[in-house]
């Protein structure tokens, strides 16, 4: 009865440190808290070095050393993922999690047709020992990705196919193993604008047929608002605010989303002459700092003459309104979120 | 908008580049097609942005007109020159007046120097002024672009990926030239130094009363600072007009496939198809095969048969679509 | 960053002590010894090592240790000049092949092919066969023979700069091709070249043993590294010294040369060396 509200991902309490010194050790994500529930397609955005590329190598169990990972919960399906041995994680991340990295052409081994080597992804796992069937269902998979006739790109090199057939191809592969998690990581960065906008609504289709769960890490807001339901946002190590996608993207809570907000140029809001930057650039990490990580870049921080709060807490996220969580001092006290109003969520089917 | 031909500061006529495989010189051998027949003229103090996805052929216009690369046939015009015919010292005045940006600041700098050489290095290689005026002029430049003056020793590496596109963009603009083309010069860069780089762009075009020719891949960006905007397409100009225009009427089909495909609020009609794997039918027209308009009429055959020139509609801007009035209005 | 860069220089800098050390044995060694490498004593042959000789006696009575630091004299020359010439030559070819491209890299670089398919031993020995032995032809016959080697690394190294973007970037701005290859190519190719050449120091010590075995480098009775080596071919069971006593003055002198090539290396690229300031 506990599976009930058991979520398909539970973490809490993530962190993912790095030695700095012979006696200290910095976090590149800290203390870092979610939930994905089972056909949830969750958003992880933030900028180069926020942490969101290392959360999700985390879950995966691939986190480079001498990166060291705890947290006080990392379960998947109630099971305890730092517990697991290397060869069960291994059977896990093939078979009910997989990924989805941002350069496809460097994900497909050059040398191989790739019908055969994403074949092989299923005699890997032993799930399939016979070739012709793992063919039938790698053909299979390459038309559920809408891949265009899957028969002779069965036997195409990865070379031989534009940069959205070779996310398609990956996708399929990552499928496969019919896995409860697809993870994300900047799977449209690479691609051209039209078919940026294919694979997304591909996503969003896989999810529906098949309920699958999906983390989409994306530096990009809007790209993530498209499709997904839920957002969080990291910054410096950290989530600064989550929440469902319509509520962060209509009315952000955290300085720091309505900042990132503001600096990103759109088709239809209207067109300032310049647009609102975030002064500053991202803290170092190594450095360690009692306070809220945003604060030297906060426009609410500079606005309040420096409270003191700010420079002495790092504000744990809280819950503000429509079930988003935030974490500022003073999320009461921003600024007026510069026309981000109309955005819109989930907008693509 | 000031698009007469008495303001024209540079023109490209009939652009073509065809990429041949490396072989040995007495064989040809057959190339792909990455321009085809493509003009467009840029006004002086206009920001035009050139937009397209990959194969489009952008990034090979920016290299022709700063002379990286030669076309297989057409022009460059500029001030009423052809600059393929310039004399040597000509030549000289032309590469101090048309410089560039590049997309990734890293790369574009020699991490073996100091930026404050590497700002330097126009004045050196055009012999502007003397080493104490070229130190105030270095100085100048960085206070221009946002840089603390103590950097000047500092190498690329020492930078963060913001401070080094400040650096590209410094030294772009230390020989005063009239014309930047701006190759991507935002896409590597995370979206807060991004919106800097972009303010940087508009500040410096109201100072400087630069010209620009911004080439992106980004409708978002491209709309925020360009006067107007050319689409490409497989080598082809789709359509050419000035910025509200082109995004909020588009009349080519395929312009409306990029709105449409931009994250963002209206949830647009996502195009099917892929950028053609096959070398594309260059009789008819290079969107054809993806085109929902086509699809919408029936297929009519004069898509495939007959190439769309530009034409010039009521509303001063330009398209290269048999049946662009069709389509308006009514599909977006 | 734990990246031992600091240790390169500490590295660099033990190669420049050892060499000076064999270098200055060489300049001034003979002088202090005086000792006549060329006296033969047939009545002191084969001598171990003694007060009167600190190194013993070779197979004609003849004071090693006066040899082998004549020897470093001839050999350091040969190796020093060799290597040289070979830099100038095969750099020369590789940066214009490399840089200009076009016909004239075709021709350049087939030339170095069909050279590349002959041993570099064999072209020496073509060279001193054609213009007789002696020093400077072993030093001619030994840049001959790299050249080639040498000026197609340089070119292969010249090629994957060419067209970086930092390059484009001068070549926009309107850098003359001098300017480019002076600022931009060879500055980012140097590290090869340094490689390179002091890998080199190395084989032109072991070609010119080679050829000095073959009776093709240098002549008798002036004594060089390599005629040591090959002189004690025919005793080597029975005096194993008169072998290796020259034959570690080579293999010192190459990993003194190697470490002051990866020590300059280093220095010479701006990322490693502020590691090495920051470790």
């Amino acid at each position: 009865m506990r599976s009930e509200i058991e979520p398909l991902l539970r973490v809490r309490d993530l962190s993912v440190t790095f030695p700095a010194a012979p006696d200290r050790t910095y976090a590149v994500v800290e203390r870092v808290s979610f939930d994905v529930g089972r056909g949830e397609i969750v958003g992880l955005v933030g900028e180069s070095g926020s942490g969101k590329s290392m959360s999700l190598l985390s879950i995966l169990g691939a986190v480079p050393r001498p990166g060291l990972v705890s947290a006080t919960s990392l379960s998947f399906e109630g099971r305890d993922l730092l517990a697991l041995s290397e060869p069960a994680r291994r059977e896990l991340r093939g078979s009910r999690i997989a990924l989805i990295p941002a350069d496809a052409l460097g994900a497909l081994d050059p040398v191989l047709r790739v019908g055969e080597q994403t074949a092989d992804v299923i005699v890997d796992h032993d799930a399939q020992p016979r070739r012709s069937i793992a063919t039938a269902r790698v053909l299979e998979a390459f038309r559920e990705v809408s891949l265009p006739n899957p028969k002779s790109r069965f036997r195409s090199y990865p070379h031989q196919l534009s940069g959205g057939m070779q996310q398609r191809v990956v996708i399929a592969a990552g499928l496969l193993l019919t896995p409860d998690l697809l993870l994300a990581d900047e799977p449209t960065t690479a691609l051209d604008a039209t078919i940026q906008a294919q694979v997304l609504r591909l996503l969003a289709s896989i999810r529906e047929t098949r309920g699958v769960s999906i983390i989409l890490v994306s530096h990009d807001l809007a790209t993530v608002a498209m499709i997904s339901d839920r957002i969080l946002v990291m910054y410096a190590a950290r989530i600064v605010e989550s929440g469902p996608t319509l509520a962060v993207m209509s009315a952000p809570a955290h300085p720091y989303t309505r900042a990132l907000l503001a600096a990103a140029p759109t088709l239809d809001r209207e067109i300032t002459t310049t647009l609102p930057t975030i002064p500053g650039a991202p803290p170092d990490l190594r450095v360690s700092d009692q306070g809220c990580r945003f604060r030297a870049r906060c426009p609410v921080f500079e606005f309040l003459g420096a409270p003191s709060e700010c420079v002495s807490s790092d504000p744990p996220l809280r819950p503000v309104a429509d079930g988003r969580l935030a974490a500022c001092h003073h999320v009461d006290e921003g600024f007026p979120v510069v026309g981000a109003g109309t955005l819109a969520s989930g907008s693509l089917p | 908008m000031t698009v007469g031909s008495t303001s024209e500061l540079m023109s490209v006529r009939h652009l073509s580049q065809t990429f041949a495989a490396p072989v040995w010189p007495w064989r040809k051998s057959e190339g792909v097609i990455a321009l085809d027949d493509v003009s467009f003229a840029i006004a002086r103090g206009e920001v035009v942005g050139l937009v397209g996805e990959s194969g489009s052929g952008k990034t090979t216009v920016g290299r022709i007109i700063v002379r990286l690369q030669e076309p297989t046939s057409g022009q460059v015009i500029y001030q009423g020159r052809n600059i393929s015919t310039l004399k040597r010292s000509e030549l000289a005045g032309y590469r101090r007046a048309v410089q560039m940006v590049f997309q990734n600041p890293f790369a574009s700098l020699n991490p073996r120097r100091r930026i404050g050489d590497l700002v330097r290095d126009p004045l050196e290689i055009h012999r502007i002024g003397d080493p104490t005026t070229r130190n105030q002029r270095v100085r100048e430049m960085f206070r221009l672009v946002g840089l603390a003056d103590h950097l000047v020793d500092r190498y690329p590496h020492e930078l963060s990926s913001g401070q080094r596109q400040r650096v590209g963009i410094a030294r772009s603009l230390a020989a005063a030239p009239s014309l930047i083309v701006a190759d991507e010069p935002v896409s590597a860069l995370d979206v807060s130094v991004q919106a800097q780089v972009l303010n940087l762009f508009v500040r410096l075009r109201a100072e400087l009363d630069l010209t620009v020719l911004f080439i992106s891949h980004d409708l978002r960006v491209v709309r925020f600072l360009c006067d107007r905007i050319i689409v490409l397409y497989l080598g082809r100009v789709m359509e050419a007009g000035s910025r509200d225009d082109l995004l909020t009427r588009p009349t080519h089909p395929y312009t409306k496939a990029l709105i449409a495909s931009v994250p963002s609020s209206r949830p647009g009609e996502v195009i099917t198809g892929d950028i053609a794997q096959m070398p594309p039918n260059r009789a008819g027209c290079v969107f054809a095969p993806r085109c929902r308009l086509r699809a919408a009429l029936n297929d009519p055959q004069r898509c495939v048969t007959e190439r769309p020139e530009l034409r010039l509609l009521p509303d001063d801007r330009t398209v290269a679509c048999h049946f662009a009035e069709l389509g308006s209005g009514s599909d977006s | 960053m734990t990246f031992p860069a600091s240790s390169q220089s500490l590295d660099a800098r033990i190669g420049v002590g050892i060499l000076g050390l064999i270098v200055v044995a060489a300049v001034a060694g003979p002088v202090l010894i005086g000792i006549d490498p060329n006296s033969i004593d047939v009545t002191a042959r084969m001598q171990s090592p003694s007060a009167e000789h600190l190194l013993g006696t070779d197979s004609l009575g003849r004071d090693l240790l006066a040899r082998l630091l004549q020897g470093a004299r001839v050999s350091l020359m040969i190796c020093l000049a060799a290597v040289t010439l070979a830099t100038l030559i095969g750099s020369l070819i590789g940066i214009v092949s490399g840089y200009i491209g076009g016909v004239v890299d075709l021709f350049a670089a087939r030339l170095i092919d069909l050279f590349f398919a002959i041993p570099t031993l064999l072209v020496a020995i073509a060279v001193v066969a054609a213009l007789g032995p002696s020093i400077l032809t072993t030093i001619v016959a030994i840049a001959t023979a790299y050249s080639p080697t040498y000026a197609r690394v340089i070119r292969g190294a010249v090629v994957s700069v060419r067209d970086r973007p930092f390059v484009e970037s001068s070549r926009v701005a309107g850098a003359s091709t001098s300017r480019i290859l002076r600022l931009d190519i060879v500055p980012a190719i140097r590290p090869v070249m340094i490689v390179q050449s002091t890998a080199l120091v190395g084989a032109a010590l072991i070609d010119e043993a080679a050829l000095g075995f073959l009776g093709l480098g240098v002549q008798p009775p002036t004594s060089s590294w390599g005629s040591l080596l090959s002189a004690s071919r025919d005793v080597l069971l029975f005096h194993p010294g008169l072998a290796l006593i020259p034959g570690l003055a080579v293999v010192v002198t190459v990993i003194a040369s190697n470490l002051i090539g990866e020590g300059i290396r280093a220095a010479g690229d701006p990322r490693l060396a502020q590691r090495g300031a920051e470790a």
